[in-house]
């Protein structure tokens, strides 16, 4: 009787989807390549046996060879470090911008959701006056009117991103909010702010960190489009985008100055996604 | 004496795109301190909203048109949203009819029940622990300490109805509200919880309100028992008195609906169905499904009829020609 109920003291929500989770090898392999992928982009200047502007005229166009672990484009910097730099900026525009468009995305769903009413229609409108437009198009207008560089990637990004995150948290409190334990909350005293940060938030974690995982490869992808069309980081600060777009014209003659940059694009998008079909296997399956 | 609650010509509508729902229209009622009161009916009856009303927790298209709840002296339609706030746990606490879905599935069964007491300020967090641990006990929860730190879906429904009572009690009300505490129970649960409720009763001595559309559960229990039918009060007395002489058609055919297993008897069960409360028959709202039915029944409302010391019923049959 001990022994069972110590068995049982700890298996909390999260520990029963972390459970599935586990079960899922694929999702498993993507966590431990996320976490490798954010580790190898925060060490980047450390890890690069390069700078990534650093030229090296005796050996352009070299393909991977013991020195050149990638090989080098048509200036002789060495693709391995601008591989590794530009991991770095992947993972901070895909966190940050995605850290931004959680905080919105999750204010206005839950102040909207929760409130209801002409509240709920004012910010409504507003998300989605931002989805009716091509939000591509209003990355790159945003972008020319802020000037290139990390911030205005950030904030082009997050401006047009959190309508969709708006509207999963809206919906998921509206669902939540007419549950009982919701009205026996409020009967027992809580107040407003209480029962959205105890009672509502917690219980919709759930598809919020899915929307995030799943919403980090978008924001990746957003910034390699913008930066391949020359709105991205500023050169000579490397962008899978903006190495993508030097490399095609090179293709045929230097196939590996596309296809590493392009891999790394995959890989990272590629796990990230595999993490988030795993989080939503994991959080579909009740108890 | 004072009562503790006095409820007078309660009207509580619901305004629906399809019309005006009269779900309690001129309900009256007095409770006294230490008192045990059943109100019965079927579903819909306005039962649950009546006491809802008491918390002002009714949904958003739900509306107190007239009448004054006077609980322990205050006007609770005059209360502000932080007095009200006051007022609910800590005066007033409340047990739901589903245990399944009253508690939040992410936080400790120990933390809920410890938080109203954090809510209102009443100790300190580790006064709260041990005043909620002390009450998970006495509720009938064995091993609470270790209970304490699990989740409600390691718990039984019986189980997290104990949940329930516990954290609608924690705060020591003057008034508990019990709104179909059994209903989505296992019978045997059932008894167990209402003698549960009983004795609670015992120990902390607060006024109970006891919803049920099951009368054989108010018999031991409560001291007193309104009929509510479509949102009016049919028949109102002491427990024994409405169980064995019923005055009004409606309490009669409950009886005659509530099976008896150790008399064998032909369950009769009402004919028709509960009206529609947005255009609800005129006279007495029982009139078209009562086998009494007279003229005056279907033109006028009947207005309470003394039968007895404190027992009433809303019936023309009652009137002394």
């Amino acid at each position: 009787m001990k022994k069972e109920n110590k068995k049982r003291i700890g298996r909390s929500y999260w520990a029963n989807i972390w459970r599935k989770f586990k079960k899922n090898k694929l999702a498993v392999f993507g966590l431990v390549f996320v976490f490798i992928l954010v580790f190898l982009g925060i060490l980047a200047p450390w890890l690069a046996p390069y700078p990534y502007d650093e030229v090296h005229y005796e050996a352009v166009w070299t393909p991977p060879n013991r020195q050149f672990w990638a090989g080098t484009d048509q200036l002789g910097r060495d693709i391995f470090s601008r591989l590794l730099y530009s991991l770095r900026n992947a993972v901070f525009v895909g966190l940050g911008a995605q850290a931004f468009i959680t905080f919105i995305g999750v204010t206005v769903g839950l102040t909207a959701g929760f409130y209801g009413g002409t509240m709920d229609n004012i910010l409504m409108r507003i998300v989605d006056i931002i989805y009716s437009f091509p939000s591509y198009l209003l990355n790159i207008i945003l972008v020319l009117v802020l000037g290139r560089g990390y911030l205005s990637i950030f904030i082009a990004i997050s401006a047009t991103g959190w309508a969709g995150m708006a509207r999963l948290v809206r919906g998921q409190t509206l669902s939540v909010k007419s549950r009982d334990f919701v009205e026996a909350a409020r009967a027992s005293g809580a107040s407003n702010t209480r029962i959205m940060f105890r009672y509502i938030l917690p219980n919709i974690m759930g598809p919020i960190i899915y929307a995030i995982f799943s919403g980090i490869p978008g924001v990746m992808l957003l910034e390699s489009g913008l930066s391949l069309i020359g709105l991205g980081v500023r050169p000579p600060m490397p962008s899978w985008g903006l190495m993508i777009s030097e490399a095609t014209g090179q293709f045929l003659y230097n196939p590996y100055m596309l296809l590493a940059p392009a891999g790394m694009l995959v890989l990272t998008l590629l796990s990230f996604n595999f993490v988030a079909f795993g989080l939503r296997d994991a959080l579909s399956a009740r108890e | 004496m004072e009562p503790l609650l006095n409820i007078e010509d309660l009207r509580v509508y619901f305004y629906r795109p399809e019309g005006v729902l009269r779900a309690v229209d001129g309900l009256s009622y007095k409770l006294y301190k230490g008192e045990v009161l059943g109100i019965v009916g079927e579903s819909g009856s306005g039962k649950s909203v009546s006491v809802l009303s008491i918390l002002r927790l009714l949904p958003a298209n739900g509306r107190i048109v007239s009448g004054s709840i006077i609980f322990d002296g205050k006007n609770i339609l005059e209360l502000s949203k932080e007095e009200l706030r006051d007022l609910r746990g800590k005066e007033i606490g409340i047990v739901f009819q589903d245990p399944m879905s009253s508690l939040n599935p992410v936080i400790t069964v120990g933390q809920q029940v410890m938080e109203p007491l954090l809510w209102h300020n009443l100790c300190s967090k580790n006064e709260a622990y041990e005043r909620a641990k002390e009450m998970l006990g006495l509720v009938g929860i064995p091993l609470p300490e270790e209970r304490m730190k699990e989740y409600p879906f390691q718990f039984s429904g019986g189980m997290r109805q104990r949940v329930m009572i516990a954290l609608a009690l924690i705060c020591r009300p003057k008034l508990l509200i019990a709104d179909e505490p059994t209903t989505s129970l296992d019978v045997t649960i059932q008894a167990q919880i209402i003698r549960l409720l009983k004795s609670m009763k015992k120990e902390f001595g607060m006024s109970v309100i006891l919803i049920t559309h099951n009368l054989a559960l108010t018999t031991n229990f409560c001291d007193r028992l309104i009929i509510m039918y479509a949102g009016n009060m049919m028949e109102t007395g002491k427990t024994k008195d409405i169980l064995s002489n019923p005055a009004h058609p409606y309490t009669k055919s409950l009886l005659d609906a509530v099976p008896d297993i150790e008399v064998e008897k032909e369950l009769v069960p009402i004919p028709g169905s509960i009206p529609s409360l947005i255009d609800p028959p005129s006279g007495c709202r029982f009139h078209p499904r009562c086998s009494y039915t007279m003229d005056i029944c279907r033109e006028e409302v009947p207005p309470l009829f003394n039968i007895d010391t404190d027992h009433y019923s809303a019936c023309w049959l009652h009137r002394r020609a």
